[in-house]
């Protein structure tokens, strides 16, 4: 029976049997096995090919390399990332300086129907001017001045009256 | 010990002495080696095979040894990580009485030790390799969790709960047969 393991008191708990018997398996090896092992091992060893044979600081050197070299690529592969996303994804609204062209595929805006800025411009000018000269009897300049307050110019008005 | 070990360390180290001083490892492991290996695999012919390979692997990668571990925790480290590799290899081949089956002695007079032993065998195939790991390096060889933690590069909450799982696999085990 074996002494008893202090580091294996949870074993008494948990399954007082096998703390208890200590059991051993019949590991017993055939009869003179241990007496000439080291000389089958060097036998063995001095068989072994020369590249096998050497120590291992060459295998040791080329395994560092390899990391090294894994960690390198996974660095640059890292730095050029952003690269590669604005080659993959060209087509960003950021990279746009004409923001009409940013939704080409946006079906619900037809940008050619739309009127050019002066003329919508000018139609709500024209609307809100009309607007104000059927509600009320304004002289001229007050509507030049209501108009001035509104933020239309003064070449727009005078077109208008 | 420390200080045989360390001076075993210092001749395998130089080329000179190399020769000689990994005669005396082998004559100083080779036996609390061959049983862990032997619990592991099963049987003697194959146990022999690793332990062997054991041993050249060790020659091998000698110079890689850097004393910040044990001696005895590296060499326990490459027989594990050998007999481990034996039985997966052992698994995916094409299936013969690789590990034979215990027969289950059946006596009246109570449990002896000869029995309980057997059935311990049987319930230890019965555990999943990196268990059974554990458990033989726990149980049998009666190494400190630190040190089978060196050895299995597993922290030691892991070896614990492992080796807990282990345990009342081999209870369950052994009740029902």
């Amino acid at each position: 029976m074996k002494k008893e393991n202090p580091n294996d008191e949870f074993l008494k708990d948990v399954y007082p049997i096998l703390f208890e018997k200590r059991i051993d398996l019949d590991t017993k090896p055939p009869e003179g096995y241990f007496q000439n092992l080291s000389d089958r091992v060097m036998d063995k060893i001095h068989a072994l090919p020369e590249s096998e044979n050497k120590s291992s600081a060459k295998i040791f050197e080329l395994v560092n390399f390899r990391n090294i070299a894994i960690a390198a690529a996974a660095a640059i592969f890292l730095a050029l990332t952003p690269y590669f996303k604005t080659i993959l994804n060209p087509e960003t609204p950021a990279l746009h300086s004409n923001d009409n062209d940013a939704y080409p595929e946006n079906d619900l805006i037809d940008l050619d129907s739309y009127a050019a800025e002066v003329e919508l411009y000018d139609a709500y000018a024209a609307e809100g001017l009309s607007a104000v000269l059927n509600t009320r009897n304004l002289t001229d300049d007050e509507i030049i001045e209501y108009l001035n307050l509104e933020g239309y110019s003064d070449d727009l008005i005078l077109e208008n009256i | 010990m420390h200080d045989r070990e360390s001076e075993l360390v210092k001749r395998l180290k130089q080329k000179s002495t190399r020769e000689e001083g990994f005669k005396e490892l082998i004559k100083i492991y080779q036996e609390p080696l061959y049983h862990h290996i032997r619990r592991m695999v099963g049987n003697h012919q194959d146990a022999d095979d690793v332990l062997q390979n054991t041993f050249i692997k060790s020659w091998r990668f000698i110079d890689d040894f850097r004393a910040e571990s044990k001696l005895y925790t590296w060499l326990y480290r490459i027989a594990s990580n050998e007999a481990l590799s034996f039985l997966r290899a052992r698994k995916n081949m094409p299936s013969g009485d690789n590990e034979a089956t215990e027969q289950m002695p059946t006596s009246t007079d109570g449990p002896d030790a000869e029995t309980i032993s057997k059935k311990l065998d049987a319930a230890l195939k019965t555990l999943p390799e990196k268990q059974r790991q554990v458990f033989d390096l726990k149980y049998f060889s009666e190494l400190k969790y630190e040190e089978i933690s060196e050895i299995t590069q597993t922290s030691v909450g892991a070896l614990k709960a492992s080796y807990f799982h282990a345990v009342k696999k081999i209870e369950a085990f052994l009740k029902s047969n």
